[in-house]
């Protein structure tokens, strides 16, 4: 066993020393220019960068994203799952080919609708297009999980004289629970680190994304401040990093139930 | 009872109804705008004027650049694909193995979808344009280096990193749902295959990468129609420079667009993509659809 793992390490560490290089990247700017007292920095940096509302910005719109996102697909999803009718196949096809869509390719046409629609430079513009955007992952994702739960316990409860209200939310609801988590995850992350979008959007400083700050704090400019930069690529991976160490799990779960199902 | 539970009309649509609505929104409205402004004269400030036909596609087609540009992009594709497919399809072997430490390893396979792709190319410029950064002093440290250089001066070299990174952000993705699917397949067959005395070459050609194939097709063609659409990475690293060497596409598309106000030209190339997309789309539901002529 030892032996094996030792190997496995091995065979992972050119992999592994990549993935952690740009940290150490980070963690060396700082360190080599900022010496003494490191908590003066991180407070000054805080204040230079205006990170704090970029951080608050990041989190409601990802929030946002993540609720608004899951319950548009759960009741489609229940419905795919359960229901046979006609044109259920185009559907589903349809929900796959608009997961190949990227905002980058439809850039131009989603601003025109943005600006239509009166939202250009709003934090709801993104929500709304994000949340979007993660429909049909969310609907697949949940879907698979749906298509486990056994319909033998809703005939059940049908027999029993529940209603439909009753068994979605006495049934259905509970048990999706932990699908409903994971699927929000994978949209909280997907909103947390978008770009494009937010870049084209988004036009005053205070409405900013942390990854519209970052570039901000760096593009255009002549004297770019990067030991600040580098404290601000640390703060805003922090949040998805520690999602991460408590849910990698239920993540891979949940992918493997929804993949299993396609 | 059965007809009760599964068929009702009015309920089905209610169901439907908000992610039709949410479909709509980003696969119907956006490209029918897309397809008026390609057809039409747009304003710099995205006034839509008079129509003129396949005008901005016939200037597309005269466009000098696009051909050099077209070819990097089927390179970038290419060659962040397969080098994905190359790194995640072994780490997915690995991870899927029980050993020591195989948390602390699957969380560092992730790490880099933790940090949005824009600020790993913040990161990644930085290293590479810092002289006295990590990355010479540690090469100049190995010896390969005599002393540090700038490693984004030159085109190749640029591309090349750019290519690196996108295999980077790219791996954790393509990693898990290999992962998926590998734990998908029952442990059983591998012990009746051991047992007929097959060896682990065996196994792996004959058992894995046969079972594992649905999900191989998964994860290249969303990574082809990612990666050709992958945008931050180039942009934050040399916008596409110097004088248009590393553009792809999509960068080329946002800076018609956005910098020299090109709109409806910009329109009419994203106009082009989508329907690339669409092909691709094709070929995977078949593909989906026909596993074993896969």
């Amino acid at each position: 066993m030892l032996r094996r793992s030792l190997l496995y390490w091995g065979a992972l560490l050119p992999l592994l020393a990549l993935n952690l290089f740009p940290f150490a990247v980070a963690i060396d700017t700082i360190y080599r220019a900022k010496s003494g007292d490191m908590s003066a920095f991180w407070a000054g940096m805080w204040v230079r960068t205006e990170l704090g509302i970029s951080l608050v910005n990041s989190l409601v719109i990802a929030l946002a994203t993540a609720i608004a996102s899951t319950l548009v697909a759960l009741p489609a999803a229940y419905a795919l799952s359960r229901f046979r009718f006609r044109g259920r196949q185009a559907i589903s096809e349809t929900l796959l080919g608009t997961q190949m869509l990227t905002p980058i390719m439809l850039v131009l046409g989603l601003s025109q609708m943005v600006s239509g629609m009166g939202l250009t430079d709003t934090r709801a513009a993104l929500v709304l297009l994000y949340s979007a955007f993660q429909v049909p992952f969310a609907v697949w994702m949940l879907r698979g999980y749906i298509d486990a739960i056994p319909i033998e316990l809703e005939e059940a409860a049908l027999l029993d004289g529940a209603s439909r209200r009753q068994i979605l939310g006495s049934i259905i609801l509970p048990l999706s629970v932990p699908a409903l988590l994971v699927t929000a995850t994978f949209a909280f992350i997907t909103a947390f680190n978008e770009f494009v979008l937010a870049l084209t959007l988004l036009r005053s400083s205070s409405n900013f994304t942390l990854p519209l700050r970052v570039n901000a704090l760096t593009a255009g400019r002549y004297a770019v401040d990067w030991p600040d930069v580098m404290g601000a690529v640390l703060i805003a991976s922090l949040p998805v990093l520690i999602m991460f160490v408590g849910l990698q799990r239920y993540m891979l779960r949940g992918l493997r139930l929804s993949l299993g199902a396609t | 009872m059965q007809n009760r539970l599964l068929q009702n009309r009015a309920l089905l649509l209610l169901l439907l109804a908000p992610s039709a609505v949410a479909t709509a929104l980003i696969a119907l409205v956006p490209v029918l705008l897309l397809v008026r402004m390609s057809l039409s004269e747009v304003s710099r400030f995205g006034r839509i004027g008079a129509y003129v036909g396949w005008e901005n596609f016939a200037r597309l087609a005269e466009d000098p650049l696009l051909p050099a540009i077209l070819l990097r992009t089927g390179i970038w594709t290419g060659s962040v694909v397969a080098g994905t497919m190359l790194i995640a399809l072994p780490t997915a072997l690995i991870l899927n193995e029980r050993f020591l430490g195989r948390g602390l390893a699957q969380f560092l396979v992730l790490a880099p979808w933790a940090i949005s792709v824009a600020s790993m190319a913040v990161v990644w410029r930085h290293a590479l344009t810092d002289e006295g950064g990590l990355l010479n002093r540690l090469a100049v440290a190995a010896g390969l280096l005599d002393r540090p250089i700038p490693w984004l001066g030159s085109v190749p070299l640029s591309f090349g990193f750019e290519i690196l990174i996108a295999i980077l952000v790219s791996v954790p993705f393509s990693t898990v749902i290999l992962l998926a699917g590998l734990s998908s397949i029952p442990a059983d067959i591998y012990d009746a295959a051991r047992l007929d005395g097959a060896r682990a070459v065996d196994r792996l050609k004959f058992l894995t990468l046969p079972l594992l194939r649905p999900f191989i097709w998964i994860v290249l063609i969303f990574n082809i129609a990612y990666v050709t659409n992958s945008f931050p990475i180039i942009w934050i690293l040399t916008q596409g420079g110097p004088a248009n060497g590393t553009d792809i596409l999509v960068t080329y598309l946002y800076k018609l667009a956005f910098t020299f106000g090109r709109l409806d030209e910009a329109a009419a190339l994203s106009i082009l993509l989508l329907c690339g997309l669409a092909a691709l789309t094709v070929l995977m539901l078949r593909t989906l659809e026909h596993p074993a002529h896969a």
